[in-house]
Formats: structure tokens, sequence, C-alpha cells
């Protein structure tokens, strides 16, 4: 009887996994944002001008080799300023996107997992908090708060974590009844355990992939609150500012707006290829 | 019956109900230490949600409420931390009751003992391993949660293990299962496939693995925890026709080698009947026949039985029961 099982397990050692090189927009993202970060990052420190001195003498040049993305109306180095608002803005993308995701990404692992209560609570909750306009939200918080880091930070806390409960609450849902949890309950592992260590790995490349995404928005969140005199206050440098700074004289003197907004842009275009891969490699894995 | 005083996994008056739809009503079972039970019906008998209650998985329904609800140990009035509910005086059903070795276990709220003592492999091998996990963390979280190794074994050690259940249930090995398991898993340095082949393996995730490899690896992760009994749902059903054999007689094998108390739920008569000591025959959530499989198989039946059982001949039972 036994000797039939053979030739199917002689085959055991299965074909070879997949390459398991990532996607080439992943690694083009990645590099873009490395480069990015890189150059936020040295430029401050290399540069010889300063991005808040204000040099009347200087103000409005175009690009050139002593000022390589020309000055604003202050005379103020416009690719120090970029940089140094780089730094800034990037930093405060990362830490304001910290919290709502593993908020929302706890949330929407109870939510999904235990269903019942959880769930209703968190998707009233959710519901409630989306149904309100987000720029009157922003008004709002930057109303009781004051404009700047503080009332960015909350005001994303509040709203942020939705997307990723909802992303994580239906990936979880669905897998919530897979046989291989089931398998995981009859083990003996506890609630906990099944879902920081058996469902979470499952469920993160989709958080992580709406993360990325999200990012996308959020800057673009933040430039434009910095535009509209919602964001961070001057003199300190920020891509929005940089951009309304320079919109009186767009006709005339491009580079203010325009450079400040490329920076967005190439940010804008790495996370975009780092959220493509991302989704490219789960759909392959 | 084997004659056994106390049976090591015992069902008492199970009921489970889904609103008004009865999936299992008032069944009974005793499962003897070595004994090979199947239970066989057609599909919705409520085999599958028998193996579940047995398992752990749901609770069975108190008398006179609502539906069973996975996961949970509502509903059920019986043991531990489950005794709450409706009060004797005002129901006068019989209560469920899941005995273990004689003793009253909770449906849900096992202990983790009690859990590692009654494991199941599922009917789809395509879900039931853990795809972002590698075939060595599936083996080894059961021995590591359940200490079967000790309380802190080495990683050597826990490899050396991992690469022991994959030859047990025949991955990996350089001349097949069949020698291996004919010998009573006794294997020596020749049957032994090289180590790198099974560090492979154990590098993997499931998706790397065909239907037949995967309920293996499943079996394997079951038998990782050193259970006393095995409860397979359907274990084949997903596979192809080709590999079927190799899983069942793998069943059998270990049932054997191992003296697992096997609980088989399956609408393959044919498989009871090379397999099982023990038939209980299940439709509309009750169990219409219970007794010794020589019986049921060589003995005329009546009523269902001998329907499930001509109705399986017509189609040329394998085995030999024809």
């Amino acid at each position: 009887m036994t000797t039939r099982t053979a030739s199917s397990a002689s085959s055991a050692v299965p074909a070879r996994d997949r390459a398991g090189r990532p996607p080439r927009t992943l690694v083009a993202g990645l590099v873009l944002l490395a480069l990015i970060v890189l150059a936020v990052a040295l430029i401050p420190i290399l540069s010889p001008y300063d991005p808040i001195a204000e040099d009347i003498a200087a103000m409005l040049q175009p690009p050139s080799p002593v000022h390589p993305f020309g000055t604003d109306q202050l005379g103020r180095d416009i690719l120090t300023r970029v940089a140094a608002a780089g730094r800034i803005d990037l930093a405060l993308m990362v830490g304001v996107e910290a919290a709502p995701f593993v908020i929302g990404t706890a949330a929407g692992l109870v939510a999904g997992f235990y269903g019942g209560w959880p769930d209703r609570v968190i998707t009233l909750l959710s519901d409630a908090l989306i149904a309100f306009p987000f720029y009157l939200l922003v008004a709002v918080v930057a109303f009781v708060t004051g404009t700047g880091m503080k009332g960015i930070f909350l005001t994303f806390l509040i709203m942020g974590w939705i997307i990723f409960a909802r992303t994580v609450k239906g990936a979880t849902a669905s897998l919530a009844s897979a046989e291989w949890v089931e398998s995981a309950r009859v083990m003996g592992f506890s609630d906990w355990s099944i879902l920081t260590r058996q469902m979470l790995p499952n469920v993160l490349s989709q958080a992580v992939a709406v993360l990325v995404s999200d990012m996308v928005a959020l800057l673009v969140a933040i430039v434009t609150l910095g535009y509209l005199g919602l964001g961070i206050a001057p003199p300190t440098p920020d891509w929005g500012t940089m951009i309304a700074d320079g919109q009186s004289f767009l006709a005339t003197r491009w580079w203010v707006s325009t450079l400040p907004g490329c920076a967005v842009v190439l940010v804008g275009i790495a996370l975009a290829l780092i959220g493509d891969g991302l989704n490219d490699a789960r759909r392959d894995a | 019956m084997i004659d056994e005083p106390t049976p090591i996994l015992e069902l008492r008056h199970i009921t489970v109900r889904y609103g008004d739809f009865t999936a299992v009503d008032d069944v009974s079972l005793a499962l003897p230490k070595g004994v090979a039970l199947g239970i066989v019906g057609e599909s919705g008998a409520g085999k599958s949600t028998l193996a579940r209650v047995a398992a752990g998985l749901i609770a069975p329904t108190a008398p006179g409420t609502g539906s069973a609800r996975p996961g949970t140990g509502s509903g059920y009035r019986g043991m531990g931390s489950d005794r709450h509910g409706v009060g004797p005086d005002r129901d006068p059903a019989p209560r469920a009751e899941i005995l273990l070795d004689g003793m009253p276990i909770a449906p849900i709220r096992r202990t983790r003992a009690q859990r590692r003592r009654i494991q199941m492999v599922f009917q789809n091998p395509d879900s039931s391993l853990n795809p972002s996990h590698t075939v060595r963390r599936i083996l080894a979280e059961g021995m590591l949660l359940h200490g079967t190794l000790g309380p802190h074994p080495s990683h050597e050690r826990v490899d050396a293990r991992c690469r022991e259940l994959l030859h047990m249930v025949g991955l990996g090995e350089s001349d097949g299962l069949g020698t291996a398991v004919a010998a009573g898993f006794g294997l020596g340095p020749a049957d032994l496939a090289p180590r790198a082949d099974l560090d492979d393996i154990l590098d993997r995730r499931p998706h790397a693995f065909s239907g037949g490899q995967r309920q293996r690896i499943a079996i394997a992760r079951a038998l990782a925890v050193e259970p006393d009994v095995l409860i397979a749902d359907e274990p084949t059903s997903a596979l192809d026709v080709s590999v079927q054999r190799d899983v069942l007689d793998l069943l059998a094998t270990l049932r054997r080698t191992r003296g697992l108390t096997l609980m088989l739920i399956t609408h393959d008569l044919g498989v009871v009947n090379e397999i099982c000591d023990e038939v209980a025959v299940m439709r509309g959530g009750e169990i219409v026949a219970n007794g010794p499989a020589a019986t049921f198989f060589h003995s005329p039946l009546a009523g269902y039985s001998g329907e499930l059982l001509d109705a399986a001949r017509s189609v040329a039972l394998p085995g030999g029961a024809a």
C-alpha cells in the first residue's frame, strides 16, 4: 500500500521559488527617494547660504552657478531653502503618518478579526469622521492649536487612521475564516498571537502599500496647507509656503515657485513608484 | 467495540444550530484510544461541524438557545469558564459535554495542554497553511508553543525535529515515502535525503508546493506537537486522485506506527473501509448508525446505511468492499 507514494514523494523538493527580485518600479522609486533624502540631508550642510537669512542685494536672481536654483524675493538661496524645506516636510510626512498607520492597522486587525461590536464601533467612528470635510477640520484645528506642526499632526491623527483601518479590516476579515487561522486556534495560539504573528504579516503589505500612496496625498496636503498659510509658519522654509511666495511673479521669476514645486513632484513620483512596486510585489507573492 | 474502559475523546449530546438550521442534533460519540473512526455521510450531514466541535473551533449550542458561534465559549453549558447561561432548573435537555480521557473540557477555552492533544488536518491544503510563513516556522511554532522539545530548544534541535517530521510525512526522501513508512519510520542513513534538500524545503513558503505536498506539511504540523487524537476533515477531497492515495496511505501508516487515534471525516466509504476500525454514519445532523467497520461493510444493512453502501458500491467502492 505504501509503496505507491514513492513517485510523488521523491519529487517532494519543489520547483524553485520565484526569482525573488523586487519589481523594477520599486527599485527605481527607492533609489529616487534615497537620492532625494540624501540631497535634503546634505545640501543644507554643504551650502554656504543660510536658508533663513535675507540678502536684499541678491533678491530674485535667476539660476546661476552661484545660485543653481536662483534666489527668492528676499535674496535667499532657493536650492538651500528647497533642501531645508524638504527636511521639514519629509520628516513631517513620516512623523504624521506613523501614528495613524499604527492605530489604523491595529483597529483594522481587531475589527476584521472579531467582527461584532468592535467592528461596529470602529466603522461608526470612521464613517462619522470621514463625513467631516477635511480642510474644514484643518481650519478648526488650526484655529484651536494655531498654525504649525501641532495642528497638522493632530488633524492627520484624527483622520489618517481611517484608511489603514478600512484596508486592514477588509484584508483581515477575508483571512479570519481561513483554515490556517483555524489551525492556529486548534494548535492553541492565543488571539493576540494569531493577530500579531499569524494575521499581521499577511495584511501588512497591503497596509504599507496604502501607507506609501497615502504619503503622496499627505505631502500634497502639507504643501497645500503651507500654501494656504495654515501650515509651517514663515520664515521656516516649507515647500507650500515657497510656492505661495513666488506666485505673484510667476510669469517673470518662474524659478521661485516652480523649483520647490518640482521637489514636490519628484517626491511624489518616488512614492508612487514605490507604491506601484509594492503592489506588484504583493500580486506576485 | 475496542476493549477500552475510558474513551480518549468523548462527545455527549452535541447540538449545533445556525439560526433555524440544526447542523448537529444531539450527537454522542466515543473515540477509544488508538481507534480510527470514520464519520461518513452526504454533504451537509454535519460531519465537519461535529469535527470542529471536537477540535474546539465551534461551541455546541445550548438547548433552547440560538446559533453556535465560532470562536466563543458562549452557548455552551457545561464546565469551566463556560458554566453560565441557562440554569439546570430551567432546562431539562441533556447538557453537551466534551470529555478528554474522561475529564470534561471546555468547548473553546481549552488549556494549552488540552489543545495539544487534539489536532486537526483540514480539507483544503491551499488555505490551511499560513502563506507568509516558511515551512520551518509552520512546523516549529507548534512545538515551541507547547514545549515538546523542552523549554528552550536550540535552533539546531528544532531544525533536526523539523527534518524528522518532513521524513515522517514523506517529504524530501531520496527514495520516497514507501520504503521509510514500510519500515515503520526506522529510517537509516541511506533513506535520508541530503540535509541541504530538507533545509531547502524548510526555507520555502507554502505556495512553492503542490496540493499533496502541502497536505503532508499540514499533517507534519499536526504531528509536531505529538497529539493523541488527529481529526482529519476530508483530507483528500481537494487533492488530485493521484495524490489522494499517498495521503491516505500516510494517515494509515501514521496511525499504525504512532498509535494515533484518528477521527476521519469523509464521504468516501472506500477510504473508511481501508483505514477505519469503526464507522459512524451521519444524516441530517444525527448519527443514524455506529459500529465496527467490519460489520458495516460486510453485513447486510438496512435503512440509510444500506442505501449509502449500495450507492458507494454502484460507483465501484475501492478497497475491496464492493
